[in-house]
């Protein structure tokens, strides 16, 4: 007896947590043809949906695009700087070149358009040609005068144990010998290093550069939502870095 | 009895209190839908077809595809029906519009609905390799829409590659570049043309790079075998004494040790020699480092090298071997790095051509009291003077045939003693002996200071005989691949193109000068790579490009 009891109590935490409403939130599964993107690459977007009661509102396919670089910049006569590798960034400049925009949006009464009977699914399929979006700061010379003054201040900073004395003597041609250590590196000293950070400027910089360069990533984010007529929204984000 | 009733009660109820309302499947709470979808795009026959099935809620269908065949597993039949959801691949083999009717069932509802796809003849497409170069096989072929029954024909133009009959045609293209290839086709219905672009790459070789004393620019050729080269002017403008030029990965290095050659005196004797980088194409001038005039025409650069470690190293007119990182940018002009020694060196000497050789620096001289190679360490010590006869004589050029194991050498001051050589080109063994003639024409490589002009340049010569400073063969380099064959080259200024004691030359037309070779296995006369141009400096860049 005790055990037909007991067969009846079953474990049901779901009726715990109180009455559902009967609305229900879309399932959404989103792939891509390719994780390793580069400019030129073109990336199909691959989302999968289906929602309880069938009830929709909509599907929307959102891009942003965000440029994380650092600099790589050789000087006419010997100095290279480089501020971000692999492994390390001395200077990093973000660049916010998209806000989140829409690419694509299926609204319900077009879903049907969608539907494939084998797999029981919507699939929504978007090709998206991957090329650069030019931001604010091109990838010449010109990106050193779009530079903030406190990321212009970090560069000096960086410059200044990096520069050779030729450089140095471009950007100043008076300088005393006291801007000059006598032997090892960096070649300036404390005089020389506290010149440099207060009297370069983008200006004469930008006319000693011989190349430069960005290093970093294009970072493309796909953002997909299946949203259902109460606005209950099911995301899917997958950000690409694509390099520079 | 009453006991057993009960209990039945009891489990009855128990039961009754398990039972609840349990969904097992999830079903779809749509509308019913019959729908279904063709590829996306143009689509050409012959066509294999697999329709998308956007049906919703139904639980039975039948599709009919007249015209069609149905392609699976089984392979191609005349099947033109099918009560799947998705039905196998559908098979159309000639071009024209078709119709598919699907009907769906949802219970007793039936819905009908057709679609019609208009299937295009293939357009021709002709499939080209993925590289093609110049005077090699090249192999194309065309997919096209055949008629069942039809005989079908091809007529190609590939230009400066002929023409063909053939659906898949072996070409050689002559000509290098962007070429159009046409291809008609008559499937015996009507004819179709169609065309592509090919791009047909330059032959990969060598490239000898040389200057001229005529035109004092640069130039860079081809060393081509299948198709002929041209000389190509890099833009680069030298000075009167481009002596040498060298090749160290993708850079070219050129030393120019302007004027006051041989013993000067005023301006002459000013130092103003430079050496300079560029790029392979003439781009990215750099200036490594420049004498002063202080400095003296002694201290210019005259020939050099670049080692295995980025230095280059180069000799003056008498003043001994210098070194900076070839990287360098306007460095100032260094002091010597070491000066010749060995018995018998004395004041009287002129460095010529250095080489490094198996991590060592090799240095030739000329003079009367510095002749032969020496071999000195990185660090500048004297290691020894050749030993074998080449010590005898005045080199004013080397080059080494690692894989042959031979020295060639340029010789503009005989020597007195045995074996006494007139000025010209040699080759020894790697110690310097068994001394071989391989271009010594008196009337080409001689020194002639009569009229009519003729022989080897009489820059630095004093007539009747004193070739101690004459400046003779200042470029020479080797293209030799791993069983040893290959030439030798040089470069050769004919008195008819460049004469004159010192610096500048009167210069000709380069008629009787240019580029000479020499092949190795000694199987051909010596002959002109390229004649009209007077050059001092030679190099080969030795990766084919």
């Amino acid at each position: 007896m005790c055990l037909f009891i007991m067969s009846c109590k079953k474990n049901d935490p779901i009726s715990e947590l109180g009455n559902s409403n009967n609305e229900f939130a879309s399932q959404l599964r989103v792939t891509y043809n390719n994780t390793s993107l580069l400019f030129g690459d073109t990336l199909v977007i691959s989302a999968s949906t289906w929602q309880r009661d069938d009830k929709f509102q909509k599907v929307d396919i959102y891009e942003t695009v965000v440029e994380t670089f650092g600099l790589n910049m050789v000087l006419k006569r010997g100095t290279t700087v480089i501020t971000k590798t692999a492994d390390e960034s001395t200077l990093s400049v973000v660049d916010s070149i998209l806000k989140k925009s829409l690419m694509l949006e299926v609204k319900a009464a077009d879903m049907d358009k969608y539907w494939v009977t084998v797999s029981n699914n919507y699939v929504i399929n978007h090709q998206y040609l991957v090329k650069l979006k030019p931001g604010r700061y091109a990838n010449d010379v010109t990106l050193i005068s779009k530079l903030s003054d406190g990321d212009f201040d970090v560069l000096k900073g960086i410059l200044a144990y990096a520069i050779t004395r030729n450089d140095y003597l471009a950007f100043f041609p008076t300088a005393p010998a006291s801007d000059f250590k006598t032997s090892g590196t960096p070649v300036l000293s404390a005089a020389g290093i506290a010149n440099l950070r207060q009297n370069l400027t983008k200006t004469m910089l930008a006319g000693n550069v011989q190349t430069i360069k960005k290093v970093g990533n294009y970072g493309l984010t796909v953002d997909v939502e299946a949203i259902t007529p109460t606005n209950t929204i099911t995301p899917s984000t997958r950000t690409f870095n694509i390099p520079l | 009895m009453k006991k057993f009733k009960l209990i039945y009660v009891l489990i009855g109820l128990v039961f009754l209190g398990c039972s609840k309302e349990d969904i097992t499947t999830i079903g779809q709470q749509g509308n019913y839908l019959a729908n279904f979808d063709f590829p996306v795009g143009e689509i050409s026959a012959p066509a294999k077809i697999v329709l998308t099935n956007r049906s919703k809620n139904a639980d039975k269908f039948h599709w009919e595809f007249v015209g069609g065949k149905t392609l699976n597993k089984s392979g191609v039949s005349n099947v033109t029906e099918s009560d799947k959801m998705v039905p196998d691949t559908i098979l159309y083999e000639l071009p024209g519009e078709y119709t598919v009717k699907l009907t769906s069932w949802q219970g007793d509802k039936k819905e009908e609905i057709s679609k019609t796809v208009v299937l295009k003849k293939m357009t021709p497409r002709i499939s080209a390799p993925q590289n093609i170069a110049v005077y090699q096989d090249a192999i194309f072929d065309v997919a096209t829409f055949v008629y069942p029954g039809k005989d079908i024909t091809y007529l190609w133009d590939f230009g400066s590659g002929g023409t063909s009959t053939l659906k898949k045609p072996t070409v050689k293209f002559t000509v290098e570049g962007p070429q159009i290839v046409k291809l008609k086709v008559n499937d015996g219905v009507e004819e179709l043309n169609v065309e592509i672009v090919v791009q047909v790459k330059g032959e990969l070789a060598k490239t000898i790079y040389f200057t001229d004393v005529i035109t004092r620019k640069i130039y860079k050729l081809k060393l081509s075998v299948l198709s002929p080269s041209l000389p190509v002017d890099l833009g680069i403008t030298t000075g009167p004494s481009p002596l040498d030029l060298s090749i160290a990965g993708t850079k070219l290095f050129y030393s120019e040790a302007g004027a006051g050659l041989k013993f000067s005196s005023g301006n002459d004797a000013l130092g103003d020699g430079y050496l300079k980088s560029f790029n392979l194409d003439g781009t990215g001038e750099n200036l490594i480092t420049k004498n002063t005039p202080a400095g003296g025409y002694n201290l210019d650069p005259w020939m050099h090298m670049v080692d295995g470690d980025g230095n280059i190293w180069w000799t003056s007119r008498n003043n001994g071997v210098y070194t900076l990182n070839s990287a360098a940018f306007e460095a100032a002009y260094p002091s010597f790095k070491f000066r010749g020694g060995g018995p018998g060196f004395g004041s009287t000497q002129f460095y010529s051509g250095i080489k490094s050789v198996n991590n060592e620096i090799w240095v030739a001289f000329s003079g009367t009291a510095g002749v032969g190679i020496q071999r000195f360490t990185k660090a500048g010590v004297f290691i020894e003077l050749i030993p074998g006869d080449i010590k005898n004589h005045g080199i004013r050029q080397f080059v080494v045939d690692k894989v042959n194991k031979y020295i060639y050498f340029s010789l503009n001051k005989p020597s007195t003693t045995v074996p006494v050589l007139a000025p010209g080109i040699y080759r020894s063994d790697m110690s310097g002996n068994n001394i071989t003639a391989i271009y010594t024409d008196p009337t080409q490589m001689g020194f002639v200071t009569t009229l009519p002009f003729t022989g080897f340049s009489d820059q630095g010569f004093t007539a009747p005989a004193n070739s101690n400073e004459a400046i003779y063969v200042t470029g020479m380099d080797i293209d030799v691949d791993a069983t040893g064959q290959g030439y030798l080259y040089f470069g050769y200024r004919n008195r008819a193109d460049s004469n004159g004691a010192n610096v500048p030359q009167a210069v000709g037309s380069g008629s009787k000068s240019g580029i000479m070779r020499y092949k190795l296995d000694g199987t051909q006369p010596v002959d002109f790579l390229v004649k009209g141009y007077a050059p001092y400096g030679i190099a080969i860049d030795q990766v084919k490009r």
